[in-house]
């Protein structure tokens, strides 16, 4: 998992929580729906621009959000 | 009684089902605002809440068409999730509240297309067979207003300040709005 990607999840869940690339809203406990809208959030902050309805439902997992999160480092 | 809900709306993931005597009296719905956990956004669980007080706000609210309230049960297992509500419907103005409670201290898979399907059939249903052209929102939880905006259409109408008195402070209180288009 990116750096980037690690600190944005501390960022939300704090430093105790772990995380780890195979963490999804299904098999983590805090990742619900309310702190799913943080990230999203957070997310946005970072790049200064909206995520439209369906990349809020399609990124759920942390792998998702790494990719995402990659693949848009390189457009801003 | 976990299968023998009576489904009212259907969702593609979710039903909605009705809340009769049967569901008052065979599931633990009285007993989800005795959790603080449950309650976290919102202004109830002051008291505590017993079967004998379900009853009557069954009578009252339910039975007496105050409020329009369903529960919400996955399709596959029949399980139990939350219930939501649409209330203080006026049919001048064409309007109604709507509120969600989900029962969190149970883990539940796919939360987020739940999320959306039952607010999307209850908002089908109020829109075009109640006839309703605005629904409101209002809660204490930014996050939850940030996701009704963002994934329901929802659009925010303000921020009523230091509204709500919860866990010894004063919360602000977000309000928005979705309107039928013509």
């Amino acid at each position: 998992m990116d750096i980037g990607t690690k600190k944005l999840f501390q960022k939300i869940f704090g430093k105790k929580m772990t995380i780890n690339i195979n963490s999804n809203m299904d098999n983590t406990y805090d990742w619900d729906s309310l702190m799913h809208i943080r990230i999203m959030s957070e997310i946005e902050k970072k790049f200064k621009k909206k995520l439209n309805i369906n990349q809020v439902l399609e990124l759920t997992s942390t792998k998702k959000i790494d990719n995402f999160l990659r693949k848009n480092e390189k457009k801003f | 009684m976990k299968k023998n809900f009576k489904n009212f709306l259907s969702g593609k993931i979710v039903d909605l089902v009705t809340i009769d005597k049967n569901f008052v009296e065979n599931t633990d719905w009285f007993d989800w605002i005795n959790f603080e956990l449950n309650t976290e956004f919102l202004t109830v669980g002051n008291f505590p809440n017993t079967l004998s007080h379900q009853r009557k706000y069954f009578s009252e609210q339910i039975v007496g068409n105050k409020r329009i309230q369903l529960g919400i049960v996955t399709k596959h297992d029949r399980n139990l999730l939350g219930v939501i509500s649409l209330y203080s419907i006026n049919s001048n103005n064409r309007d109604a509240f709507i509120s969600t409670f989900f029962d969190r201290r149970k883990k539940i898979k796919n939360s987020l297309s739940i999320f959306v399907d039952v607010h999307k059939i209850i908002i089908g249903h109020a829109f075009k067979k109640m006839n309703l052209r605005r629904i409101t929102s209002t809660t204490i939880s930014k996050d939850l207003d940030d996701l009704i905006s963002k994934i329901l259409g929802f659009k925010k109408e303000g921020t009523m300040k230091k509204k709500v008195f919860k866990n010894n402070k004063y919360h602000d209180l977000y309000i928005s709005s979705i309107i039928k288009n013509k």
